[in-house]
């Protein structure tokens, strides 16, 4: 018998590998809740365009959970996610540089569905490997 | 009856907290993370939001701080910033057995720059 909180973990982990990592965007429609709150990318539309500008800039992207916990209904995950500047990011025409940079993502997940999402990325180590400096 | 991450959240609460304890919230792996100290002062961090599950202990912290020197290629604003911090902790038998921060650069970043 698996507690809640392994369930929940279990529901995240397996989202980031459907929608961030095989770029399944219409996952979102199985694993989101109908009243889905997003505080990074304002809406379930945001967040499958911002995933489509990152696939496009960094084609061969690739997201690892290093760390995932759950307490309750929030699971807290510390990923990194590595790839090539292939494609314009924000206004950057591609570099062929690489990039390794680690993200923080927190989800609320409710009768097995995320509820909720907010997210946190080090922007400063991303620029300074895009440029290459 | 208190469990035990419930003392653990206490005993992570109570370590960043403690001013004595401020030199080792300032550092993290992040290539930048000396400048943090060279470029904005008076600098008190607080407790946002713990998670905690078995001996770890995960806290949101927000540092706050004036931006007075040049960071990531931004000229000083003088302004009041709130940065967040993720710093993760082992605790064990109610010590802190090891800890690692990592800042959120993304929601800095607009604080600081030319508007």
């Amino acid at each position: 018998m698996k507690t809640i909180e392994q369930n929940n973990v279990e529901t995240v982990n397996q989202f980031i590998e459907a929608f961030w990592n095989q770029s399944e965007l219409d996952s979102v429609d199985r694993f989101l809740s109908d009243d889905y709150q997003e505080l990074a990318y304002q809406s379930k539309e945001g967040l499958k365009k911002f995933a489509a500008t990152i696939l496009e800039a960094f084609p061969d992207k690739r997201y690892t959970v290093e760390e995932i916990i759950g307490q309750g209904d929030r699971v807290l995950v510390r990923m990194t996610v590595k790839g090539t500047h292939q494609g314009m990011f924000f206004g950057t025409a591609p570099t062929g540089n690489t990039i390794d940079v680690t993200l923080y993502r927190q989800y609320r997940v409710v009768d097995g569905k995320i509820a909720e999402h907010r997210g946190w990325i080090d922007m400063v180590t991303m620029w300074s490997q895009i440029r290459g400096s | 009856m208190k469990t035990m991450e419930q003392k653990n959240v206490e005993a992570v609460t109570a370590f960043i907290e403690d001013v004595a304890n401020q030199g080792m919230l300032e550092k993290t792996d992040q290539f930048f993370a000396p400048q943090i100290v060279d470029a904005f002062t008076d600098r008190r961090f607080i407790v946002d939001e713990t998670l905690a599950q078995g001996e770890k202990v995960v806290a949101r912290i927000f540092m706050t701080a004036v931006h007075t020197g040049h960071f990531a290629g931004n000229a000083p604003t003088g302004r009041t910033v709130k940065a967040t911090q993720f710093r993760e902790f082992r605790v064990i038998d109610g010590d802190i057995a090891d800890h690692r921060g990592w800042f959120d650069t993304a929601t800095l970043l607009p604080q600081i720059q030319a508007q």
